[in-house]
């Protein structure tokens, strides 16, 4: 086997704008993003997304997502959503994805937790479809989505079960706190949705707080949550998930936060937005010097 | 100047000796028994006060998970706003949210589950989806389901709101994301014995313990459910509440029984070991903050 050239392993650490340009479709007819609430959010992947307009067929949420759906929507670059919640928590609700729903603009393919979860899981497990649990048809979100909930017959009872479909997405974009750059990855706060995310996936990109050294995983490979073989690239961007949050490394800018609500009111106003802190900033450096100027006691550290 | 200093440190600014939000946090514990497990969702500032304050007073064994962060027993010093922080992962132990999602759907495991929405009906069904008539056009789009239809399988399930209005509470959700008691006792007690057929012509293999929904605690009163009708009945007015002020901001007829106490407040040793872990005070601003 000795050709002679050097025995080196792929880097998979990519620049954020080649790894969206070349690994996301355009258009993407599934793409999955990550985060829950307003934490992990990869918001530095998904704001490059709408730099570049990637057109998307289909987005899937994590069981609760707040802006990273919310500024897809807005920047109108989303047909339909697959989504159990879209949403900001105490702080209220997603300006954007009410608007477009109200509107018409957007198709809204309404869910639960557990057609995410178990949908993911049946994709990464190579499963034609995962059963729910008996009680949840009673909810009027199975017959609001008849194309993602279908009765089947038990074949071990004979009774009526829900089946819901696998999720493979074409693309997922999540956030870890650290990877090594050939994609070992580690959650430093809750995993969430993510991990399953990635397993379920044709291809991941995650971005980063820091890039380690593979030697400084040996001694902590348990803590290694996604193996490189499911990571398909590495973006290393400090305050990558600004305004959300990301776990151990700084909490969620509530004051840009309550902004962005303020500011996205209208349709107007989300443009603005856009304008300002997507279009605008050359990078994601520059945008944190202009969302850190805007809100300067807003970076706070947890203190856990 | 003209006040004398005080040796003791009296805080000019004198602390209430109770707010809606610590009456809430302080009824929502006493519902809660020893070896509960209890599961909270978003916006669980209110619950997750009350898990704390019911483990430290009478229910040393009560479990909790905190949220979609899957943090179970957070020590939560302080009270945060936001059910998946960082902080909450000061915690016994931690789970994946696809394993909490798995846990949810284990028959028993949840046995009081924290409930909310934009509307919630006379029996005791939660919207957390869509407004108006029409889904596919809704007047309000609200944010979605998360784990809410999973009410039909949790034990007993608390309803908390931070408003009580006609709006809230209607007569019939427009959109079921919540299933409480349905549309009444039939309905309940069909699903009841035969919980995943539509037809009502298989056996249910997996016996469920859901009680349905419990109460309904709002910063007006407490509410819970007739046995027999499964409609909403008052059960007590906060302090200063009258009937009336209840009635009117409530769009359908309410039980009102023969004898209508006064909520109980929390006394005030109980106030303290609340705010000894609610340092940042979130159980006194708003919509919480009014008391005495």
């Amino acid at each position: 086997m000795d050709t002679g050239a050097p025995i080196v392993r792929r880097s998979k650490l990519m620049a954020l704008p080649d790894a969206v340009r070349e690994l996301i479709p355009n258009p993407c007819p599934l793409l999955a993003v990550g985060g829950m609430h307003m934490h992990n959010a990869p918001m530095t992947l998904v704001r490059e997304v709408v730099r570049q307009g990637i057109h998307i067929e289909r987005l899937l949420t994590s069981p609760s997502a707040s802006i990273q759906a919310d500024l897809l929507i807005g920047a109108g670059l989303v047909d339909e959503v697959i989504t159990s919640y879209i949403g900001f928590e105490y702080l209220g609700l997603a300006p954007s994805f009410r608007r477009a729903v109200e509107s018409g603009s957007l198709r809204l393919i309404e869910v639960d937790a557990p057609l995410i979860s178990f949908g993911l899981q049946a994709a990464a497990a190579g499963q034609p479809f995962a059963t729910l649990p008996p009680g949840l048809e009673l909810s009027d979100v199975p017959a609001a989505s008849p194309d993602f909930y279908k009765w089947t017959t038990d074949p071990f009872t004979s009774a009526p079960v829900l089946a819901v479909p696998p999720l493979r997405p074409n693309v997922a974009l999540i956030h870890c706190q650290e990877a090594d750059g050939f994609g070992n990855a580690l959650f430093k706060g809750s995993v969430f949705t993510d991990r399953l995310m990635a397993f379920a996936a044709e291809r991941t990109i995650v971005q980063v707080e820091n890039v380690l050294r593979t030697e400084r995983l040996y001694g902590i490979s348990t803590q290694v949550a996604i193996p490189a073989a499911l990571i398909t690239a590495v973006v290393e961007e400090a305050f990558g998930c600004h305004p959300t949050s990301s776990h151990r490394y700084y909490n969620h800018d509530e004051q840009h936060l309550k902004d962005y609500l303020r500011l996205t009111a209208s349709e107007e106003g989300m443009r603005g937005y856009l304008q300002r802190y997507v279009y605008e900033p050359a990078d994601n450096r520059e945008y944190i010097e202009r969302a850190r100027a805007d809100a300067p006691d807003s970076f706070t550290s947890p203190s856990l | 100047m003209g006040q004398p200093l005080s040796l003791f440190g009296t805080n000019p600014q004198r602390e209430p000796e109770y707010t809606i939000g610590e009456i809430l946090a302080y009824i929502l514990a006493l519902e809660l028994r020893d070896d509960d497990v209890a599961l909270t969702g978003a916006n669980n500032m209110m619950p997750v006060a009350a898990c704390r304050l019911a483990q430290l007073t009478h229910a040393p064994n009560l479990t909790f998970i905190g949220g979609g962060g899957g943090a179970i027993n957070s020590l939560v010093e302080p009270l945060v706003a936001s059910s998946c922080d960082y902080s909450y992962l000061a915690a016994e132990a931690t789970i994946a949210l696809p394993d909490l999602i798995t846990l949810q759907g284990r028959p028993g495991f949840v046995t009081v589950f924290f409930a909310g929405g934009m509307q919630v009906d006379q029996y005791g069904n939660c919207n957390l989806s869509s407004i108006g008539s029409d889904w596919q056009r809704p007047i309000l789009r609200g944010p979605g389901a998360a784990s809410l239809p999973f009410m039909s399988r949790f034990g007993r399930t608390i309803i908390y709101l931070a408003a009580h209005t006609s709006r809230i509470f209607v007569p019939k959700v427009d959109f079921c994301t919540g299933p409480g008691f349905l549309s009444g006792p039939e309905a309940y007690a069909e699903a009841q014995v035969n919980i995943h057929s539509p037809q009502g012509t298989f056996p249910r293999p997996t016996p469920l313990t859901s009680t349905g929904p419990v109460l309904v605690a709002t910063p007006l009163c407490l509410m819970d459910f007739d046995a027999a009708t499964k409609r909403m009945r008052l059960r007590s007015l906060h302090p200063g509440v009258t009937l009336e002020q209840v009635q009117q901001n409530t769009g359908f007829d309410l039980l009102i029984p023969t004898d209508v106490p006064t909520t109980p407040i929390p006394p005030p040793a109980i106030v303290r070991q609340m705010r000894a872990f609610d340092t940042e005070r979130l159980l006194q601003q708003p919509p919480y903050g009014k008391g005495k």
